[in-house]
């Protein structure tokens, strides 16, 4: 590590400033909040949060613009056009999330600016996350974005539910984390490394070879350096297909998929999300179940298309690529068909989270389901900037209204709103629909660009399953369109009044015309998240392939292979 | 710009305040007026128009005018393509026509929530608008779902009693049939160009895709269910009366006027020119489904007591026409269906129109109360009667027109048989199984004809005749806004049956012409060549050798009875079909480049001789 540590260098802190600077306004938020007397408004926190998510997404977009391409703190991070791309995702749910929380929390009765501040901290944890070269660089951001939303979730601290969903959450977070820990600790066991790109390279080395005895030779380095070969090929000779690569490795890259299942909600990793959405603040819901989802997405392809890029991993019988199929399909199903029977809007919104999560996660599949398939990525990052805008925007319209203090939950709640509350009936029905995957929203062509890529395998196993989710669609069709009846075909009993703001409407008109506009004109989102995948995946693969070339199983270290693929871009951006 | 004036009128509608009633209802029939002539424009459409290098659409739609195309989304080759051909035309006109009657109709009829009912209906006019002229494949799907969301609300929000349930399963129902057309329509796209970048959706590339018989065959299935659920098709009609019957009047009128020329718009223009292979195999299967809709249509409608699910199923039947219509292949049926779904749209539109009146005035459509109507409404009685024979199908108006067509070109049908007959009723190879087949669909179908009038003339007798009593006494009759939204449509009712050809079938020609020489003449060419040599195997085994290929069906109409009649007495082929059928040489599945090289050469001599006659005299 100390001998990575010393490519830390001024021009990192130009690479990370988005990141510093949503930190500096968190810890800013947290100062501003003690040097106030406690009667005064709270709504100003908000938009010094958004100020402050709104200049380091400007300067994302910039380093995006630039197209950066370079490794930061070391071989910690990666600064790419993927990581950038998520990180403008996320810090668009964290500024709908502070534009929706305001006068909810207000009706609550629990404006404090901890709350913006909390997820500031986890917007960086975030960053770091999508950024992660290094399996421990992607543990400290997964965390460092976990516990705040823990804490958001039970923000409520005088409601049960709230302290509920923060337990479960919190309970079920750990294990996960604890899983991803000992998954590392697996896979360092084997290859000697947490950096991705070596993980891959000593994989590649270790792990394929051995599945022929004439290829030992090529991993004696590998077992020198591990002294687990003998172990490992054993393993690897007999056993289960998901262990051809090697019984540890294996475990380890189980138990990291494992834990990023969870992050995302799959199918059946999903346990924890009706009741963590049901209970936490709707607010709160509106950032964790977007920016959270994005974030960890790109954790797993982080993870998942670089180390684990090699043939056993992702290919071979039961490999991830197999695994997170399975996953997706379920989730897809048992999501959309959970929903149907909820009464509760927030539970309905959570199991289509989860159906959400299987339709992304087919995106990924059908992207690494070939080496040319790599560039569908983009449809993954499309699907999650439309589904950020929808998702938040439904948690928003939830949070518009209120009971006295209460939440507003229920069909029955929702009833009739229409006719009171046009405006926010009609963003809601933009919403849903987009989430239905009908067009002219943007929730269509995210739907089709993932169906689209796994289509486009050619692979009948594929096109099953985007028919599987197509017809899963249709269910969902089904409930969306109940929330919808229940706003414009019924009439309610219980009155709901509108707890709305100017920051609340202003991010319904935003969720709206994102996904309207998607929807209609989506080639500048898709060209920029297409540039984006292309330029991050060409160079990564460029980096892999740069440890490839060189035939010595020796482990080598970064320096001698990693560049930047195009130097004259990044010029000004790495050290020479 | 005919297509985005509603929708620009729905957004300038948002900005208007709810309790202007009066404003909503002016300004969406401004909207819709225009919309309606600006659209006159397209009648400027030459019927005589060929180009096979015509900008953007090229020789999939030599007959197409007023092509457009901007670019929408690059990366994936989808295009915003549109354009007008001799069989959209109509329905184009058909559908701005039938907007400002149906805004005019809801003046009185719909008070509450005035401003989303007129913004849904002009959302639905552009949803419509978009989905017939669209001449790329994911422009086409994103109107084809844009039509659904409105007329959801339609249904739902100012339907009747079941609305909720008619409209949810209305929806479901459309959206199961789309979904996996829409993975179809993937499926196809893939096979566009080599690489990524020379991806299209535009129909023309489309149609160039080499499919094999498998593909074709999951393919169209997978497009003709979403069709069929659409037109609706008999097994999958069941959204249709309910939908139909909960539906507002305005609803009603859009549903059956246009919403369900949808199903056969798309045949004709996707599925069926997408996959000829498999048109021809399927034929029979939808010929017949189609001629089962059309007579269980009707008799099920025999015995409605509600007039307007009278109505719904009488829709069934007619679509059952048109679906009968594209099946059989021959250019008289298709014209003909064509004219059924635009005389349908008129006189559907109209009993709707008229079941609408009733309602609103008495509260009731049961046929039970109802009675004498003539007597206290003359003006009513009058349109209501023409409208009725229209949808019945008399001679001079425009009903019989279409259905007539449709009966004469599917017993010339070549293609509506089933190509394996020993699996079907008829007996092993018997000539019933082959331009028989056709023939029998055809009588059938016009048993339906009859049963159309059954049910329409005495839902008609009981209504309107006899002693005044039941609710029926207090039946005033039409007022002049009323009279203004049906006045025109009996105009054009009566219009289509006298003058047909002159007026409206003359721009139909070329593009039916092409549609089944270019796009579905491999299909047929295939089947017809198979069978023949099939004939004249089973011929040279079962009699003697020089007996004539069966499936030839150079026979005339007249010919054809005689002929079909007696030789139902041929005798069965026994075991040895099958390994005939295995020798049946493959014939390729789409025109090759000399193919069409020929096809093109064979259009321009015949652009020649026309030329040509002209000149000479």
């Amino acid at each position: 590590m100390t001998e990575l540590m010393k490519y830390a260098s001024l021009t990192d802190l130009r690479l990370l400033a988005p990141m510093i600077l949503v930190a500096v306004v968190a810890c800013a938020l947290l100062m501003l909040q003690v040097f106030q007397r406690a009667a005064a408004s709270r709504t100003y926190l908000a938009w010094v949060a958004v100020a402050g998510l709104a200049a380091a997404g400007i300067d994302t977009l910039y380093l995006l613009g630039r197209g950066t391409q370079s490794f930061a703190m070391g071989q910690m991070l990666f600064v790419d056009g993927f990581a950038l791309m998520v990180n403008l995702i996320c810090i668009f749910g964290a500024i709908l999330a502070c534009l929706i929380s305001p006068a909810y929390l207000a009706d609550h009765r629990m404006a404090r600016g901890e709350y913006y501040a909390l997820i500031l901290f986890s917007v960086v944890g975030m960053m770091v996350m999508a950024a992660g070269a290094d399996l421990f660089a992607i543990f400290i951001g997964l965390e460092m974005m976990s516990i705040p939303v823990y804490c958001l979730a039970g923000f409520f601290r005088h409601s049960n539910r709230s302290a509920e969903a923060a337990m479960k959450y919190f309970f079920l977070g750990a294990i996960a984390s604890a899983i991803f820990l000992y998954g590392i600790a697996l896979l360092y066991g084997v290859t000697g490394t947490t950096n991705l790109v070596l993980m891959a390279r000593a994989l590649d080395a270790g792990g394929v070879s051995q599945l022929s005895p004439n290829d030992v030779a090529g991993a004696s380095a590998l077992a020198a350096r591990t002294g687990l070969l003998e172990f490992v090929g054993v393993q690897a000779g007999s056993g289960l297909p998901l262990f051809k690569l090697g019984m540890l490795p294996g475990m380890g890259l189980v138990m990291v998929l494992v834990a990023f299942a969870f992050k995302v909600a799959l199918v059946p990793f999903h346990m924890w999300t009706p009741d963590a959405y049901q209970g936490s603040p709707s607010s709160a819901v509106a950032f964790m179940s977007t920016a959270v989802k994005a974030a960890a997405f790109a954790g797993l392809i982080r993870v998942f298309f670089v180390a684990f890029w090699g043939q056993p991993a992702r290919l071979s019988g039961t490999g991830w690529v197999g695994v997170l199929f399975f996953l997706a399909l379920v989730s897809m199903v048992y999501g959309n068909l959970a929903a149907i029977v909820q009464k509760n809007v927030k539970r309905i919104l959570a199991y289509s989270s989860v159906a959400h999560g299987g339709y992304i996660t087919v995106g990924v599949v059908a992207a690494a389901a070939g080496p040319t398939q790599v560039v569908n990525l983009d449809g993954v990052l499309f699907y999650l900037v439309v589904y950020t805008a929808a998702t938040a925007g439904a948690f928003g319209v939830l949070a518009y209204f209120g009971k006295r203090g209460e939440e507003c939950q229920t069909l029955e709640d929702l009833s009739g709103i229409a006719e009171r509350y046009p405006g926010a009936a009609l963003a809601m029905t933009i919403f849903l629909l987009s989430s239905a995957g009908i067009p002219p929203t943007g929730g269509f062509l995210a739907k089709f660009y993932v169906f689209k890529a796994a289509i486009q395998t050619g692979d009948q196993a594929f096109i099953g399953l985007a028919i599987a989710g197509v017809l899963a669609s249709v269910a969902g069709v089904y409930y969306y369109l109940k929330i919808i009846m229940a706003m414009y075909m019924k009439t309610g009993r219980r009155r709901v009044q509108e707890v709305s703001g100017l920051p609340l409407r202003l991010a319904l008109t935003i969720c709206a015309a994102v996904t309207l506009l998607l929807g209609v004109y989506p080639s500048p989102v898709l060209n920029t998240a297409r540039d984006s995948v292309v330029g991050a995946l060409g160079w990564s693969a460029e980096v892999r392939q740069g440890l490839n070339a060189a035939k010595s199983p020796r482990i080598l270290s970064l320096e001698d292979a990693a560049r930047p693929a195009d130097a004259a871009s990044t010029a000004a951006l790495v050290k020479p | 710009m005919i297509v985005f004036l509603p929708l620009l009128g729905a957004l300038l509608l948002m900005a208007f305040p709810r309790e202007e009633k009066g404003l909503l209802r002016h300004t969406t029939m401004a909207f819709m007026t225009l919309t309606f002539f600006i659209s006159l424009g397209l009648l400027g459409y030459d019927g005589s128009y060929f180009n096979i290098d015509a900008p953007f659409v090229g020789e999939a739609f030599p007959t197409m005018q007023f092509v457009e195309r901007y670019g929408w989304i690059q990366s994936l080759g989808a295009s915003y393509l549109v354009g007008v051909d001799g069989i959209s035309l109509w329905l184009v006109m058909l559908t701005t026509f039938l907007g400002p009657l149906v805004v005019l109709s809801t003046y009185k009829a719909v008070e509450h929530r005035v401003k989303e009912f007129m913004i849904m209906l002009l959302v639905l006019q552009t949803g419509m608008l978009g989905a017939l002229v669209a001449l790329d494949g994911l422009l086409f799907y994103v109107f084809w779902e844009m039509m659904l969301i409105p007329m959801y609300f339609l249904i739902g929000i100012w339907g009747g009693k079941e609305r909720h349930y008619a409209a949810m399963k209305f929806f479901i129902y459309t959206m199961v049939g789309s979904l996996l057309m829409l993975v179809a329509l993937l499926y196809v796209y893939f096979g566009t160009g080599g690489d990524a970048a020379s991806y299209s959706f535009a129909l023309s590339e489309l149609f160039k895709v080499e499919l094999t018989g498998t593909e074709q065959t999951w393919l169209f299935a997978a497009f003709a269910l979403a069709f069929a659920i659409k037109v609706p098709l008999f097994p999958l009609h069941t959204w249709l009366p309910d939908a139909h019957v909960q539906a507002p009047t305005a609803g009603s009128v859009i549903l059956a006027g246009v919403l369900l020329k949808m199903g056969t718009y798309g045949l004709i223009r996707y599925g069926m020119p997408l996959f000829p292979e498999a048109v021809t195999t399927f034929a029979p299967l939808l010929g017949g489904l189609a001629v089962v809709g059309v007579v269980y249509g009707a008799l099920v409608a025999m015995v409605q007591k509600d007039v307007k699910k009278l109505v719904a199923y009488s829709s069934v039947s007619h679509l059952g026409f048109c679906v009968l219509g594209l099946m059989a292949l021959t250019p008289m049926a298709v014209e003909g269906s064509l004219y059924v779904m635009l005389a349908h749209g008129v006189a559907t539109g109209g009993l709707f129109l008229c079941v609408g009146v009733i309602y609103e005035r008495l509260h009731t459509r049961d046929i039970a109360e109802l009675g004498g109507i003539s007597a206290v409404a003359p003006r009513f009685a009058a349109m209501f009667m023409i409208i009725v024979f229209m949808s019945a199908g008399v001679p001079g108006l425009a009903g019989f027109v279409g259905e007539f067509l449709v009966i004469l070109g599917t017993s010339q049908s070549q293609v509506l048989h089933l190509g394996t007959p020993q699996l079907w009723f008829t007996g092993p190879s018997g000539p019933l199984a082959l331009e028989g087949f056709a023939l029998v669909m055809a009588s059938i179908s016009a048993l339906g004809m009859i049963f159309g009038a059954v049910y329409l003339l005495w839902m008609f007798q009981r209504v309107m005749f006899g002693p005044v009593k039941g609710k029926a006494t207090e039946m005033t009759d039409l007022t002049g806004r009323e009279l203004a939204y049906l006045v025109p449509l009996v105009i054009l009712g009566v219009l289509m049956g006298l003058f047909p050809e002159t007026l409206f079938m003359n721009k139909m020609h070329r593009s039916v012409d092409h549609f089944l020489e270019s796009h579905m003449r491999p299909g047929v060419e295939a089947k017809v060549t198979a069978e023949q040599q099939q004939a004249r195997l089973t011929g040279s085994l079962l009699r003697e050798p020089s007996a004539p290929p069966a499936g030839g069906a150079q026979a005339d109409d007249g010919g054809a009875k005689p002929q079909g009649d007696g030789a139902t007495l041929r005798p069965k082929a026994g075991t040895l079909i099958k390994d005939r059928v295995k020798n049946i040489p493959k014939q390729p599945l789409r025109l090759n480049a000399e193919q069409l090289k020929r096809l093109r050469e064979r259009i321009q001599q015949r652009k020649n001789d026309e030329g040509g006659d002209g000149a000479t005299p």
